[in-house]
């Protein structure tokens, strides 16, 4: 499996925004530091939509099998939209582990907390989540810094 | 009395003042990833004809020293460097933005270092950020 990170671009219309930039650059750095998240990276297909609302700032992530392109705005339909503030979407990067269940995320973290109590409040929203747990999944593994 | 922005006297009193809070101290206790520099970009309207960096020598939650000048040799071994214009580093130690949201919308840039490093420690960087604003500042235009 190949640790070929040109496989992460920037659309031609996202090549001025810096959420676009600094995610693509999150992922590709996850991938070289951690080349077992390219097993997820490669099976993941379809459009998340990330929506910074404070700093009114979109963009969309376009999985393809192993490649990625981020778009400035919203592109084509997305599976999911993740809507929160700055901090929030961040803070999704910044989950950990389970110690021992790395599918979950560890409950025990004052960040899985806040982000839940942010879930749960609402100033976090998550769409398309039912139908497409594995994206999510995957997606937050690939974001994952840990 | 103000401190004019940015200056050595400001710097230094930013060193004080990042030691001076326990949020930062907390939040970065485990940071030893060796030095940041925030750039603020030149600006011939308001006299900056070069890039100014306040280079801040950060360990384990305190700010052991920092080095403010122009020579772009000095940020050569600087693992991370943070930029932005006059402007926006006002907006930012104002607080009339937070760091975040700035760097989201490109007004604060990482512009070298490693990005999950900065997002594993953003609760020390917000601070650091947010030290700034406890200091007396004359902001220039």
């Amino acid at each position: 499996m190949t640790t070929d990170t040109s496989r992460i671009e920037l659309a031609d219309n996202a090549v001025d925004s810096a959420f676009a930039a600094m995610m693509a650059e999150l992922i590709r750095t996850n991938l070289a530091d951690h080349p077992h998240k390219l097993r997820d990276f490669v099976r993941m297909h379809g459009r998340v939509a990330l929506v910074a609302e404070d700093a009114e700032q979109t963009i969309t992530l376009h999985f393809r099998g192993g490649l990625l392109r981020v778009h400035d705005g919203l592109f084509g339909i997305p599976d999911l939209v993740i809507r929160g503030s700055s901090e929030q979407l961040i803070d999704l990067s910044r989950v950990p582990p389970h110690p021992r269940f790395k599918f979950v995320p560890d409950f025990r973290s004052g960040i899985t907390h806040t982000l839940a109590r942010a879930l749960y409040e609402r100033r976090l929203r998550i769409s398309g989540l039912t139908a497409n747990l594995g994206l999510a999944h995957r997606l937050s593994n690939v974001l994952s810094i840990h | 009395m103000p401190l004019v922005f940015p200056s050595a006297a400001w710097a230094s009193a930013y060193r004080d003042a990042i030691n001076a809070n326990p949020l930062y101290k907390k939040s970065a206790a485990a940071w030893d990833q060796g030095a940041i520099a925030l750039v603020c970009k030149a600006d011939a309207a308001l006299g900056i004809d070069a890039p100014q960096a306040i280079v801040l020598d950060l360990h384990k939650g305190e700010c052991r020293a920092v080095d403010y000048g122009s020579d772009p040799a000095s940020l050569a071994s600087t693992p991370f460097i943070i930029e932005a214009s006059y402007a926006q580093w006002k907006s930012v130690i104002s607080r009339e933005v937070d760091p975040i949201k700035a760097m989201l919308q490109g007004q604060l840039r990482l512009t070298k270092g490693h990005l999950p490093t900065i997002i594993r420690d953003v609760e020390g960087s917000k601070q650091l950020v947010l030290s700034a604003s406890e200091i007396d500042t004359e902001f220039l235009g």
